[in-house]
Formats: structure tokens, C-alpha cells, sequence
């Protein structure tokens, strides 16, 4: 298989699998909200979408490594300024927490900060090198 | 590093994407060797040496001679 081929069903994948995340979200809460069961089976149809979240990113990284060596390093640049950005934010914000009294941030927000940050990250990273 | 890989190319009349498809790279991965903004790996400089037919050191040269050169 040619490493185009790859990323093909890499990304193929991964938008396969954001999909089935967006659906597997509304099926879930729409059950949840009309069942409102309790243990195991809530946890099960709370944790439903991540499965196919999961899947998703499987494919993406099939397609990153299949990426040139010029492709891998402008996505490893984007993950390591994702990285930083996001320790630096958590320093801080963790010291208000312990000392201020600052709400604890919602794993949601956190998530979407680190994919705009590592977009933004990677179409930078990309540009420097066109 | 500098390379002469814009000129090499010029004389076998090949385009970016033709020499990305030999290679088994993207164009844009030519194109930022070609500009010095991307310097490559081994395995890909030695295999540019070998699409081009001529020794890796007939392909690059460094910016600044070694030191006691």
C-alpha cells in the first residue's frame, strides 16, 4: 500500500469517525435525556461517543505518519507548540485555582482550545515552509 | 546548506511535482529544499543524489566551510 493510499484512509477515517462522533453525541444525550438510566448503562451511553471519537483519531494519525518527512515534522512542530501552550496556560491557571478560587474549566473547553491552538500551530508551521 | 537541486532539475527539464513523485515526497517538500528553507534527511538527500545521478556532496554544500578548512 503507497503511503498516499494511507493517508487517503487515514483521512477518510478520521472525518469518518467525527461523523459517527456527531451522530453517536445526539443519540446518546436524546437517550439519556429520554431513559435518564443509572450506573453502568449511563456511563456506557455517556462514554458511547468517545468510542467513535477514538476511531476517528486513529485514522488521523495513520495519515500523519504517512506524511513526508517535511509533513511529519510540520505536524510534530504544531503538537509541540500545543504542548506548550497548553502546559503554559495550566501553570497559572492552576495556581489560581489552588490560591483564587478560579472555577475549574470544563474538559470541553480545554479540548477545543488545544485543536484551535495545534490548527493554528500547524497552518503556521506549514507556511514557514512554503 | 545550499544545493544546486533547482538547477539540476532545470537541465533534465523536470517540474517540482515530477521530482516529488520520484522522490515519493510532496511538491511542497521539494520546494522548501529547493528555497534552503527545508534541509533533508540522509536517506532523502541520498536518494536525490541517486535520482540526479551524481554524489550527495555534488548536490549540497554548507553554508560556511568546516572549522580549520
Amino acid at each position: 500500500m503507497t503511503a498516499t493510499s494511507v493517508r487517503t484512509r487515514g483521512w477518510r477515517t478520521f472525518v469518518a469517525g467525527m461523523a459517527l462522533y456527531a451522530i453517536t453525541v445526539l443519540a446518546a444525550g436524546f437517550a439519556l435525556n429520554a431513559t435518564d438510566p443509572s450506573g453502568a448503562v449511563r456511563v456506557a451511553l455517556a462514554l458511547a461517543p468517545a468510542a467513535a471519537f477514538l476511531w476517528g483519531m486513529s485514522g488521523w494519525l495513520r495519515a500523519v505518519r504517512a506524511f513526508d518527512e517535511l509533513g511529519r515534522r510540520v505536524h510534530t512542530e504544531a503538537a509541540t507548540i500545543t504542548l506548550a501552550a497548553l502546559l503554559a496556560l495550566a501553570v497559572p491557571y492552576g495556581l489560581l485555582q489552588a490560591y483564587v478560587g478560579v472555577p475549574a474549566p470544563h474538559a470541553f473547553a480545554v479540548f477545543g482550545l488545544g485543536a484551535a491552538t495545534y490548527a493554528v500551530a500547524a497552518a503556521v508551521a506549514h507556511r514557514r515552509y512554503a | 546548506m545550499r544545493n544546486h537541486l533547482r538547477v539540476l532539475r532545470a537541465e533534465r527539464g523536470w517540474s517540482q511535482a515530477e521530482l516529488a513523485q520520484r522522490l515519493g515526497v510532496s511538491r511542497q517538500t521539494v520546494n522548501a529544499i529547493e528555497t534552503g528553507k527545508y534541509d533533508p534527511s540522509l536517506p532523502l538527500a541520498f536518494a536525490l543524489a541517486r535520482t540526479f545521478e551524481r554524489p550527495i556532496e555534488a548536490l549540497f554544500e554548507p553554508d560556511e566551510p568546516p572549522a580549520g578548512a
